[in-house]
């Protein structure tokens, strides 16, 4: 009853500051803010005002804005980082729409004329704990392998993280790997590591802007508790073609792009391969050299201005990795995504995007040993989005919409020639998620900037299929449910507040409040992330999982913009968490939720940032204190243990270095502190052989985990036609032996003593990479 | 069926020479009580208590002596059982006879430790063999020994009836030394067909005259859950998290109490 009042009470709060009260005439200018060269539309672009300081406005994800003034006469001007501006005069005394093309200028980075530019962006929005990456310095940064990774990038900052080498997952503020909602072009990505985290699903050619938020998304966003990736793809040059791409020692990659139309519709394809199982052919021992290991992606996009106001919109993406040892065990596993979607100009305030999102994520273990059988998993999502961004006036813009997502999960049918094993199809579970959300950001003067918003999700679990209620692990009670019967239903608001006091156009002071609901779970009984892992929806047995953080920060910037820095702590509640009992069995098992454990969470941490963004030498350092920890019923006698994930302290250190016009040099330094592991406190024996007795839960550290990687770009031509480059370069540069894992085995020179082994990966790998554009 | 060994088990492979020793501070933990205990259809119930050391200490387990160690039935008298050995508790009195609940009681050390266990059904053990193979080459997952001798795969079939849940444990000895790995099935997967499994271990490495022992049991349910809770099942580094196995003993976190069928099959190498 209360949850309904206050929920009220909040709506009125966001919709009562969003009415207009001026009685002057105004008019609103908007448009679509585009690169002249390539046609493609830029987020995030600043569009301001001479004459009235505080009119500011700033193109959306589709590239749009919309400014309302009033009538009168004024000076425009629109700019973007790595462009020139944009300036011109304009008479307003009716609403006018204004198309502006930007000319790109790499002279902008370096030179002096950059201080008109330099934009504190930083201090005046509300968004905090989101970092946005700009794809030209993520191409610099030196990387495993030699290829641009955004996912690895996004590591090297605070607050996201990853445990160890060579297991993939992405850790932010203290969550889990299947906490994060992973967005490319609005669909969810349910795996996006390639390899066990070697490479991620993104290909970085293709993409046009990157938005991280740790916690603090606005109400658009939701069905995640700890984070949200949101990756937009260009949508291709529409107006000529181009062909590029990179040929590498383990992989290589190509997109075309070009005009459907000239002006008027683009297509956009990227692949990607890797080849490092040839590496394992040229081995003589047949252990060795009869396994395959790569993956593939490919990325489609096609686009299609039908007029002013209407556009269209096609994306899609596959991918797969495969890995067969031996001929007698394969795992192949990807991600289908597919999405339609149609922005439409309703008039100079209104503007609307409406998505039909189709995705797959599925998995497939085939053994052909002496027996043979394969076991698939998969989990299909179709997806419904609707959302307006009504810009009232330079005060208040309102984002409100929906979103409805109809899972469809298969846990697991194992299909078998043998005679000797029992083919099955685990029950599929269905579920339908639903949110409306209203979000206003509300700039009542030129000090202060809230972004006040809720979401309310639900999500409803349904038939037809048995469904269990479990007593110590084993079945009590069987309920039956027919088709589109409701099993359970769960409603939960998401508030989210965020607040941003600019003290001088320098500096600010940032707060924020945001809960998640997230209602379906990953299990896992791995430390490390593997596609194996089953995902389950929430039921009358598991509680979505619901996440709280509150944030502040300090933002600076010193040397007009040269410099940013940010401070930022939070504090991170989580309900529902869930964990398995040892030993459990989660392949294949109809009973799956008797297995599971739950309990809470909590994080905190303090996150330092400085960035140098301007200038020949750019880069950041970034210092991270945090803690996360777990309380599990029947884990560590119910008591509070570290998370697998906990890293007290992660410092990172990049360096991008333009030497001249043909080279540039670039290194990363990252140093943390050992994640959380069990080891054993002691030892004993079962039926002769040693056993080990462990005390408490995630009590030792592994060891401290630091390297160093370099890298170099030299840019061997560069015209109007064609542009390539050499990438040299070295992950790991002084081979710090970085444990992948840890185990105890017996001495085999002395069978009375047990070893601490290490297991480590990568040490001193240097790679070359060819790119080219045509 | 344990999907994710094969994970990790490629890594290694794949990187088979990146492996050393390194040195861990653990911290020492206060010496545990350990019980295996067993009562069977055939043979002497046997009681064996032991305790836990320091990870760094040599592996020489203290035994605990002057123990009373009582079985007792639904039935009959209770039994006191002797030390015939340091720390171990036997007795030829308790046979156990299949469908009977065995109650144990310990006394050590101002401790007392209980439990109990039923004797399932006996099922049938069809079969042992005992084949050499090629395959995962002379090196072994242990990092490079020099075992002199052939590997070989061990495997045990049997028929699971299809009317109950059968839980199953294996154990293997080589020249009567008993491997200790750890082999335990349900019938989940395959209940009512007959079972073909293959007893994985990495280091069995034999010559012409050594003797296969495969002991087939028939467990109950907690005793199947503590071995299946063991996270190292001896194949390698283990992909998660490591704990104390479920242990079916109050009074005791180490250590079970069996009470099962037992049937043996051997096989000499020639």
């Amino acid at each position: 009853m209360t949850k309904k009042y206050l929920l009220q009470l909040f709506l009125l709060v966001i919709l009562f500051f969003s009415v207009d009260l001026s009685a002057q005439k105004k008019f609103s200018i908007s448009g679509m803010i585009s690169d002249t060269l390539t046609g493609e539309t830029m987020i995030g672009a600043n569009i301001s005002i001479k004459e009235m300081p505080g009119a500011l406005a700033s193109t959306n994800h589709y590239g749009y804005y919309s400014l309302t003034l009033p009538k009168g006469k004024y000076t425009l001007t629109v700019g973007y980082v790595g462009y020139k501006n944009s300036v011109q005069k304009i008479e307003l005394s009716e609403n006018k729409m204004i198309n502006i093309k930007l000319e790109p200028d790499s002279k902008v980075l370096t030179g002096v004329e950059v201080y008109a530019q330099r934009k504190n962006h930083n201090i005046t929005s509300t968004e905090m704990g989101m970092e946005k990456m700009e794809i030209k310095e993520i191409a610099k940064i030196p990387v495993l392998f030699g290829e641009a990774d955004i996912m690895k990038t996004l590591k090297l900052t605070p607050g996201i993280k990853s445990v160890g080498e060579g297991s993939g997952g992405m850790f932010v503020r203290g969550g889990t790997n299947s906490q994060n909602l992973i967005l490319l072009d609005e669909a969810n990505v349910y795996n996006a590591d390639h390899l066990l985290g070697f490479f991620s699903t993104f290909n970085s050619d293709a993409i046009k802007d990157i938005e991280m938020y740790k916690g603090t998304s606005p109400a658009e966003y939701g069905g995640r508790i700890s984070s949200v990736l949101d990756v937009k793809m260009n949508e291709g040059n529409n107006q000529t073609y181009h062909v590029g791409g990179g040929i590498g020692l383990i992989s290589s990659r190509l997109n075309l792009e070009g005009p459907i139309v000239k002006g008027k519709g683009s297509f956009l394809i990227t692949a990607r391969r890797t080849y490092a199982d040839l590496f394992l052919k040229l081995s003589k021992d047949t252990i060795i050299n009869n396994n395959q290991l790569y993956f593939y992606d490919l990325n489609a996009k096609a686009n299609y201005t039908i007029n002013d106001k209407n556009r269209i919109f096609f994306s899609g993406y596959l991918g797969r990795d495969v890995l067969k040892f031996q001929k007698r065990f394969g795992i192949d596993w990807g991600n289908i995504t597919g999405t339609l979607r149609w922005n439409h100009i309703w008039n100079e305030k209104l503007f609307s995007n409406t998505a039909l999102i189709y995705s797959d994520y599925d998995y497939k273990v085939a053994i052909s040993a002496k027996t043979s059988f394969s076991l698939t998993s998969v989990i299909k999502d179709l997806n419904f989005k609707h959302d307006f961004q009504y810009y009232i006036n330079s005060e208040n813009t309102l984002t409100f919409g929906l979103n409805s997502i109809y899972h469809t999960i298969t846990p697991g049918q194992l299909e078998t020639a043998d005679t000797l094993i029992t083919p099955f199809h685990l029950q599929k579970k269905l579920g339908l998620e639903n949110a409306v959300f209203v979000s206003h950001v509300w700039k009542p003067n030129s000090k202060l900037n809230i972004n006040i918003g809720v979401r309310l999700s639900s999500f409803s679990l349904l038939g037809p299929g048995d469904f269990y209620s479990y007593a110590n692990g084993v079945v009590k009670d069987t309920t039956h449910y027919d088709v589109g019967k409701v099993v359970k239903t769960y409603i939960e608001p998401e508030p989210r507040v965020n607040v941003a006091y600019v003290f001088d156009e320098s500096s600010s002071i940032k707060a924020g409040y945001d809960r998640f609901t997230q209602y379906l779970h990953m299990v896992s009984n791995s430390t490390s992330s593997t596609p194996t892992d089953i995902w389950i929806p929430s039921s009358n047995i598991v509680r979505p999982e619901i996440g709280d953080q509150i944030s502040l920060g300090y933002y600076r910037n010193l040397k007009n913009n040269e410099y940013q820095f940010s401070a930022e702590a939070y504090y991170k509640w989580m309900q529902n968490q869930l964990d398995l009992k040892n030993g459990a069995q989660i392949q294949a098992n109809e009973h799956i939720e008797g297995e599971l454990l739950f309990g809470q969470g909590r994080a905190y941490g303090l996150e330092l940032l400085l960035k140098k963004k301007y200038g020949k030498l750019t880069g950041w350092v970034g210092y991270t204190y945090s803690k996360t920890e777990r309380k599990i019923d029947g884990i560590n006698d119910g008591n509070w243990y570290p998370a697998r994930q906990d890293i007290t302290h992660d410092i990172s250190v990049v360096g991008i270095y333009e030497i001249n016009k043909k080279w540039t040099v670039s290194g990363t330094w990252v140093f943390n502190t050992g994640n959380a592991v069990t080891f054993p406190s002691g030892k004993y024996t079962i039926g002769g052989k040693t056993q080990f007795y462990y005390t408490e839960r995630n009590g030792y550290r592994m060891p401290d985990y630091h390297r160093l990687d370099l890298g170099a770009t030299y840019t061997m031509k560069k015209t109007k036609k064609f542009e390539s480059s050499l990438n040299f370069s070295v992950y790991n540069a002084y081979g710090h032996k970085n444990p992948y894992s840890i185990d105890f085995e017996t001495d085999e020179n002395d069978p009375t003593k047990i070893n601490a082994v290490m297991t480590y990966l990568f040490t001193f790998v240097p790679s070359i990479t060819y790119n080219f554009k045509f | 069926m344990k999907i994710n060994i094969y994970i990790p088990i490629l890594i290694l492979l794949l990187f088979s020479a990146c492996r050393e020793n390194i040195q861990l501070d653990l911290n020492s933990s206060n010496p545990q009580i350990v019980v295996e205990g067993s009562v069977s259809v055939d043979g002497p119930a046997r009681i064996s208590i032991t305790k836990s050391i320091n990870f760094n200490d040599d592996n020489s387990f203290p035994t605990v002596s002057n123990a009373t160690v009582i079985l007792s039935d639904n039935i009959g008298k209770p039994d006191t059982l002797n030390e015939s050995q340091p720390g171990i508790y036997t007795s030829l009195k308790t046979v156990g006879m299949v469908g009977r609940t065995y109650s144990l009681t310990i006394k050590a050390n101002d401790k007392t430790i209980t439990s109990s266990g039923t004797i399932p059904n006996p099922v049938k053990f069809d079969s042992l063999k005992v084949k050499a193979q090629g395959g995962f080459g002379g090196g072994g997952f242990g990092g490079g020994s020099t075992q002199t001798g052939t590997l070989y795969t061990v495997r045990v079939k049997f028929n699971d009836p299809e009317n109950e849940t059968n839980y199953y444990r294996f154990i293997e000895y080589i020249n009567s030394k008993p491997t200790g790995n750890i082999y335990v099935y349900d019938d989940r997967l395959n209940n009512g067909k007959t079972n073909d499994k293959t007893l994985l271990n990495f280091t069995r490495y034999l010559l012409k005259g050594d003797t296969v022992t495969v002991e087939m049991q028939c467990i109950d349910k907690a005793v199947y859950e503590y071995f299946n809770s063991f996270g190292n099942l001896g194949m390698g580094p283990s992909s998660s998290t490591p704990a104390n196995p479920y242990t079916n003993l109050n009074g005791a976190v180490l250590g079970f109490f069996s009470a099962h069928t037992v049937e043996r099959k051997q096989v000499v190498i020639k």
